[in-house]
């Protein structure tokens, strides 16, 4: 069922506020969620001030800035810090992004950094996505073929290539997945956009030959069907990308597929 | 959920589209009935074509309200047992509305 109400251990107090560095004229207030597993304390929000004209221009330039001079417990994911890897995905300003490619003077007022929602924490803004990860396996993400293997490549046509843009590129931040309401209520059976999206991506394929084989498997009631269009996935993902456009389509082949039986 | 979702899928839409033109019909009756006199609403009501559009909306508005439900309660309850039951009240719910108002209009 549904939980209303957050269990006492889980309720957020008001952590530690870190001292104000001397050069108070370009300040900004960092508001950053804090778990440790470790100790039996309760989340807490700890208050940092970074001197801007002292730090790189985005988000997880700060984070670093608070980890190698402040605070060097704070822990976070990231790798390519240029919006490529998907590691540093959390949940900034009430909104999924990559702290890499979201600028501090895009934020207004203080910064506050929670990890991407509805996840099992791990310690501070790492989310534990495990399960996020074996929807995506389930998904089989590599190619499907009943023919005998090429002496070099699988050649598609510059056409056929070109129907998988704008599902391709998808970095697997959980950006998408983690915003979506019907992803909280049933993250355990319903596959989520990023999922499904990686799923279209290989059905269109025209170098796949196990288009029905896939669709079979997509045709639950939890698995596709739990997606409602309410379309955060689109609004949050960071390269611009729609898995409610690609769920969609997964549902229109369905149904011409039923219509057509 | 025994059937195809699928199916599931299409029939919703096609209730969706389907009530449409039927919410004009029953924006058109409620126009027109605060005007007429009992008798007159009686009458209105026992010619063949409005009595027919009124029986598709109430089977099509409430066919349309379970399978909303259906999702709704899919969605939110997540016991076997409950969803079971919730299921099962959510089919006798709108089993009951189809019944009560056909048997309505048949015997007005």
């Amino acid at each position: 069922m549904v939980e209303l109400a957050l269990p006492k251990n889980s309720k957020i107090t008001e952590g530690k506020q870190w001292p104000k560095p001397e050069n108070e004229e370009n300040l900004r207030e960092f508001r950053v969620y804090r778990w440790n597993p470790e100790d039996e304390k309760n989340p807490s929000i700890d208050t940092y001030f970074i001197d801007t004209e002292d730090c790189g221009p985005m988000v997880l330039d700060a984070l670093m800035k608070i980890k190698s001079d402040i605070d060097t417990s704070l822990t976070f994911r990231r790798s390519c810090r240029e919006g490529v890897c998907g590691s540093c995905a959390m949940n900034i300003d009430g909104v999924n992004r990559l702290a890499c490619t979201t600028a501090i003077e895009d934020v207004r007022g203080s910064v506050n950094i929670y990890p991407l929602p509805h996840q099992k924490v791990i310690k501070d803004l790492v989310p534990d996505l495990k399960n996020f990860f074996a929807q995506h396996k389930s998904v089989e993400p590599w190619l499907h073929t009943k023919k005998e293997d090429p002496k070099e490549e699988w050649l598609q046509s510059k056409e056929d290539r070109e129907q998988l843009d704008g599902f391709y590129e998808c970095i697997m931040c959980a950006c998408c997945s983690t915003s979506c309401p019907s992803y909280w209520w049933n993250s355990d059976k319903y596959l989520g956009p990023a999922a499904l999206l990686q799923a279209y991506r290989w059905i269109i394929d025209s170098r796949d030959d196990e288009r029905d084989e896939r669709l079979d498997k997509l045709e639950d009631p939890f698995k596709l069907y739990r997606c409602h269009t309410i379309m955060n996935c689109a609004k949050a993902c960071p390269k611009g990308l729609n898995p409610a456009k690609a769920i969609a389509s997964i549902k229109k082949m369905l149904v011409e597929r039923r219509v057509s039986k | 959920m025994t059937e195809s979702p699928t199916k599931h899928f299409i029939r919703q839409r096609i209730t969706a589209i389907l009530n449409i033109p039927i919410f004009v019909f029953l924006l058109y009756l409620l126009f027109i009935i605060p005007g007429m006199s009992y008798s007159g609403v009686i009458d209105l009501f026992q010619k063949p074509v409005v009595l027919a559009l009124t029986l598709l909306l109430t089977f099509n508005f409430s066919y349309h309200m379970k399978l909303g439900m259906q999702m709704i309660i899919e969605d939110y309850i997540h016991g076997k047992k409950n969803l079971k039951l919730a299921l099962l009240l959510n089919n006798i719910f709108v089993s009951i509305v189809i019944i009560g108002c056909t048997y309505s209009l048949l015997t007005l």
